[in-house]
């Protein structure tokens, strides 16, 4: 792979002047025929000028004056074929991991191998993000139907929720006690996530719109609190079996929201999916954390 | 990242998940191992008999995920989200079953081997996540 034979720095060579680098750099960046060529050979580590022709559908001319433009991005070795030079392979790393935040902040779906989740999450994120786009109405329905959904499910489940954690805790009487801490347990989750992005990656972006789609984190929750309602009211949770399911099922939805938190703030606050997934992971260590203290 | 570093991160994972699966067979409470309270309590039909097996399905999933990687040397949300759900066996399995029998389980290997493993695990999967950042930001 020719990310692997990668310069460390920009500046280890001293051979061509930096400034110049630099504009050889992003006006290479600046066309997009010329990024696909760098693509292409990056990608190849080589590549012919009869299969860069094939791919780029685009007459011969076209190709030699790109290629041209490029002398500083591009050599040429005896046997005829294209290489990335050590700006090119610069470029073309940058072209690989930055492209996205580059030109748009919409994630291109490289990175999401879950085309499941991925599904939902952009339905979802579609309705809600952009519904100025849309209807208002309807996405409002969608952000507050959670809500709603999570306050009866809890109090019907008899469940307090900590994080991504729900307890069973059913020798609590005080009215909407579940409920409440469903609505509260939201408004903490929102503020330390957005905590965490402002103070660990320094993000302040697009915290409204954030908070009007933060509640699709909760989808998989919801799920779960629904799964788990008619387990309770089936008695199949009173079985062995039954339990074991109920448990591996809120493990692998718990698992589903962390995913969607991380897609969400890569949607929307432009964080990276890894960053993100460090997000969620230490959210859920805290919630562990309280949850086990709590039961102590 | 060096294929050294990268080597070393993978293998504390590995390390993490062998440990985890090692806790299953060591003892836990009066010699018992937890496979052996598993074979007790699910004879006596205890709901929540399938608990003292999370650590071993948690130790398999986190094997297989690291394995993976390891082997492709490719970094895949897939196996992080399945590093998750192993951790998340673990964290379900500990405030189950801790709470009530901690004082007892203190006297016995298992679960340090298990609390260790977690440690790993969780370790392993942070420095991945942070390090692929640090790539993908250079």
């Amino acid at each position: 792979m020719a990310q692997d034979k990668f310069p460390k720095e920009l500046r280890e060579n001293n051979d061509i002047d930096l400034d110049e680098k630099e504009s050889e750099f992003y006006y290479a960046l600046g066309h997009d025929l010329r990024r696909k060529i760098i693509k292409i050979i990056g990608e190849n580590e080589y590549s012919s000028f009869t299969s860069l022709k094939k791919q780029l559908e685009v007459s011969t001319g076209t190709i030699y004056h790109h290629l041209e433009t490029l002398s500083k991005l591009i050599g040429q070795k005896k046997n005829k074929k294209y290489y990335l030079t050590d700006l090119g392979l610069v470029a073309y790393n940058s072209l690989q991991n930055n492209i996205k935040i580059i030109e748009t902040p919409e994630l291109d779906g490289k990175e999401l191998r879950m085309p499941l989740f991925a599904e939902i999450s952009d339905f979802l994120l579609k309705n809600t993000i952009k519904f100025e786009k849309r209807s208002k109405i309807y996405s409002f329905i969608i952000v507050f139907g959670f809500l709603i959904g999570g306050f009866i499910f809890c109090e019907l489940n008899r469940s307090y929720s900590i994080l991504l954690f729900f307890r069973r805790f059913e020798n609590f009487e005080v009215p909407i006690f579940y409920g409440v801490s469903f609505l509260l347990n939201f408004i903490v989750f929102y503020f330390l996530i957005e905590a965490m992005s402002r103070i660990i990656y320094g993000n302040y972006t697009n915290s409204k719109i954030f908070l009007r789609s933060f509640p699709i984190v909760f989808f998989p929750i919801l799920l779960y609190l629904v799964i788990d309602w008619l387990f309770l009211i089936s008695g199949i949770i009173d079985n062995t079996f039954g339990y074991l399911i109920n448990k591996m099922l809120m493990i692998f939805l718990q698992a589903c929201s962390i995913w969607v938190l991380s897609y969400t703030l890569n949607r929307i606050k432009e964080i990276k999916m890894e960053s993100g997934l460090i997000i969620g992971l230490l959210i859920y260590l805290s919630g562990f954390i309280i949850i086990l203290f709590a039961s102590l | 990242m060096n294929l050294k570093s990268f080597l070393d991160i993978k293998l504390l994972g590995i390390v993490g998940a062998i440990l985890v699966l090692l806790s299953e067979i060591l003892p836990w409470s009066s010699s018992y191992s937890l496979l052996e309270i598993y074979v007790i309590t699910i004879n006596v039909q205890i709901e929540n008999a399938f608990l003292f097996l999370f650590p071993i399905v948690s130790g398999i999933l986190s094997l297989i995920a690291n394995i993976i990687q390891f082997t492709k040397l490719k970094e895949k949300v897939e196996f992080y989200i399945l590093d998750i759900m192993s951790l998340g066996l673990l964290f379900l399995f500990f405030f189950e079953i801790i709470p009530d029998e901690l004082i007892y389980y203190l006297d016995y290997i298992g679960i340090y081997f298990c609390i260790s493993g977690l440690l790993f695990i969780l370790i392993n999967l942070i420095l991945r996540l942070t390090s692929n950042k640090k790539k993908d930001v250079k």
